[in-house]
């Protein structure tokens, strides 16, 4: 399978100031190692404030990584200045969770689409049109504003913006979370067929396992700025091996799972909440190891048996 | 016996600038005691303005127009605000979604939870009575100093649901209370909140708009669709052979019924607007079973097999006979 996209020990800390002026340091992404194959959708999962957003922002380099490595069809993009990444930003775009605060309200569907797209007026104009055909909006569309779109439109003109230029890869960030259950469905299908009609390799961040589970080809699931499992989709459902994709599943499936809570400073980012703690989870991260081929967890004492 | 909990026609508009415009029609429901109703629809159904009728906190626009609320068989809709206050807390207990926006943040949890009692107990009772309630909600005695920022969201849910209940109502209204939270914590939230309606025999209302969870979790579910109930029955019943086509495509839009790479059975259009519903059932638009009467008459509510069904795939039906 080919490699789209690479991510080799990304650190992302941010440096906060609290209430009374001290700095805290909070670790976004702990040295994550992950991979994109070209034409698959990888599902990224976690609970809020486990760095998905984060990372999915790294990936387009929309926020500068502390360190690390990206790759981008082999070509390291942390060390491109601003003026060479504008080159390289149409190869990947993203749609956010909220479409109305990322679209500009005093730009119509057509302006919005046509900054995005290369090549004179005439050529933009045929292809801003096209594009909202193909998300499923209407040709009289072209000359509405933001606000006179329903939220599941906002979404659709969002995604025609983002395939604007062209792109190999498309990170949604949440993109199906405000939307209500039937508009949803009709979201995913659009992912569905332009994934199909042009290609696209997706990196889909989402809290509901849900949705990730019906869109996505792998799962990587985080946990506290760590990458704690990532394999196959259906290994992940039927056999995840750390303690907190277990706990993940069940909920999915409205099955309680017994939470700890101890309070533990060292090692695991699991740790606290772990069923089946060790003296060696308290000391140390465990490292993202694979344990069957394309199945890694970080976990020193991964249950089950998945292979 | 009385249920706990009736609800009987129930007919809400906004009256602002030139015409009303009718929210709520012909709301119907019972809950008795120990059981649960899940009210599910999708947002701008009418949900939270049918909870919010019934213990009439309603916004200042909102007007009933018709219908009556029977709590223990006493009758809400004559009652004045004065009233109305005894109720709210003492017979019915609220949970809503942003446990954060529900706390004071300069006031500790005990604190809080505490000032919620309506009954006169001394000091020290009221103190055991909460010490009490943050046992059964699943939170330390500790927490009964914390303020509500030492909290993560599902603890403060966890303590709205302690000040909810600690009267002792007989009804309890919870609308969309794990929305906000992480899916573990949701999960513990609902078997928490599950728990409690068992031990207390509390009738439950139960506000969703996730159709997989109110399956997972209540005896009895209704459908809401533009301000109707379009379908009301044994959870089983409604979820297993959904008869309206509102709720058959609601539930074929869950993307874990499909395998990968299926396409969803996706419902088309979008929830129509309040003020411009379209003409007789408000869901023809968007139904693939509709038939020609459907555009001209509202359907009633028909009984099918346990349930009630608002469509006329399953009753009065005139129209298909010819010369009629």
């Amino acid at each position: 399978m080919e490699t789209l996209w690479q991510l080799n020990q990304v650190t992302k800390v941010y440096q906060l100031q609290d209430p009374f002026g001290r700095t805290v340091r909070v670790e976004a992404l702990a040295s994550i190692n992950l991979t994109g194959h070209r034409g698959q959708t990888l599902g990224l999962v976690g609970e809020s404030g486990s760095g998905k957003s984060t990372l999915g922002k790294v990936l387009l380099r929309l926020v500068p990584p502390t360190s690390g490595q990206i790759f981008f069809r082999g070509t390291d993009l942390t060390g491109l200045s601003e003026t060479r990444l504008r080159l390289w930003r149409k190869n990947f775009q993203i749609v956010f969770q909220d479409p109305y605060r990322s679209l500009n309200p005093r730009l119509t569907a057509g302006d919005l689409l046509m900054e995005g797209i290369p090549g004179s007026y005439r050529e933009r104009v045929v292809r801003a049109r096209d594009l909202l055909l193909k998300v499923g909006l209407s040709r009289e569309d072209f000359y509405r504003l933001p606000h006179q779109f329903s939220g599941g439109q906002r979404q659709r003109l969002a995604i025609a913006r983002a395939l604007g230029p062209g792109p190999e890869l498309l990170v949604c960030d949440e993109p199906t979370s405000n939307l209500d259950l039937s508009i949803q469905a009709q979201i995913l299908n659009l992912f569905l067929e332009l994934k199909q009609d042009y290609a696209l390799t997706y990196l889909f961040i989402s809290h509901n396992l849900k949705v990730v589970e019906f869109l996505a080809d792998r799962i990587a699931v985080m946990y506290r700025g760590h990458l704690v499992e990532v394999g196959p989709t259906a290994l992940i459902m039927k056999k995840a091996c750390h303690p907190y994709s277990r706990a993940l599943v069940a909920s999915a499936r409205y099955q309680p799972t017994r939470m700890f809570a101890r309070p533990v400073r060292a090692g695991c980012c699991y740790a606290s909440f772990c069923p089946r703690g060790q003296s060696q989870c308290y000391q140390q991260q465990p490292p993202l190891q694979e344990i069957a081929p394309d199945h890694q967890v970080a976990c020193f004492l991964p249950e089950g048996n998945a292979s | 016996m009385e249920k706990t909990l009736v609800v009987k026609n129930l007919a809400l508009a906004f009256h602002q600038e030139r015409r009303p415009v009718t929210i709520l029609a012909g709301v119907e429901f019972e809950i008795s005691s120990g059981e649960t109703l899940a009210l599910v629809g999708e947002s701008g159904s009418g949900k939270t303005l049918t909870a919010l009728s019934i213990v009439k906190l309603l916004p200042p626009q909102a007007r009933l127009e018709t219908g009556e609320v029977r709590l223990n068989g006493q009758s809400l809709t004559s009652l004045s605000e004065r009233e109305m206050e005894n109720i709210r807390g003492r017979q019915v207990g609220l949970v809503f979604q942003e446990p954060s926006a529900y706390l004071n943040p300069v006031f500790t949890i005990g604190n809080q939870i505490e000032e919620a009692i309506k009954s006169s107990l001394s000091r020290k009772e009221k103190k055991e009575r909460v010490a009490q309630m943050l046992a059964e909600v699943g939170l330390d005695e500790k927490h009964y100093w914390h303020y509500p920022h030492q909290l993560s969201g599902g603890m403060q849910q966890r303590a709205l649901i302690a000040m909810a209940l600690i009267n002792h109502p007989s009804l309890l209204i919870a609308d969309e209370p794990t929305t906000s939270l992480d899916v573990t914590t949701a999960v513990q939230i609902i078997s928490l909140i599950k728990t409690l309606i068992k031990k207390h025999h509390l009738a439950l209302l139960f506000i969703s708009h996730d159709i997989a969870l109110a399956h997972y979790f209540a005896d009895r579910m209704a459908v809401m669709y533009a301000g109707r109930l379009v379908e009301i029955g044994p959870t089983r019943t409604v979820f297993n052979s959904p008869r309206h086509p509102y709720t058959e495509s609601l539930i074929a839009c869950l993307p874990e019924k499909y395998k990968p790479g299926e396409k969803i059975r996706a419902i088309p259009g979008t929830v129509p607007d309040f003020a411009n519903l379209p003409s007789g059932c408000p869901f023809h638009p968007r139904c693939h079973r509709r038939m020609e009467r459907c555009f001209r008459e509202e359907p009633e509510m028909f009984p099918v097999a346990s349930a009630l069904v608002r469509c006329f795939l399953y009753g009065n039906s005139v129209a298909t006979e010819p010369g009629n």
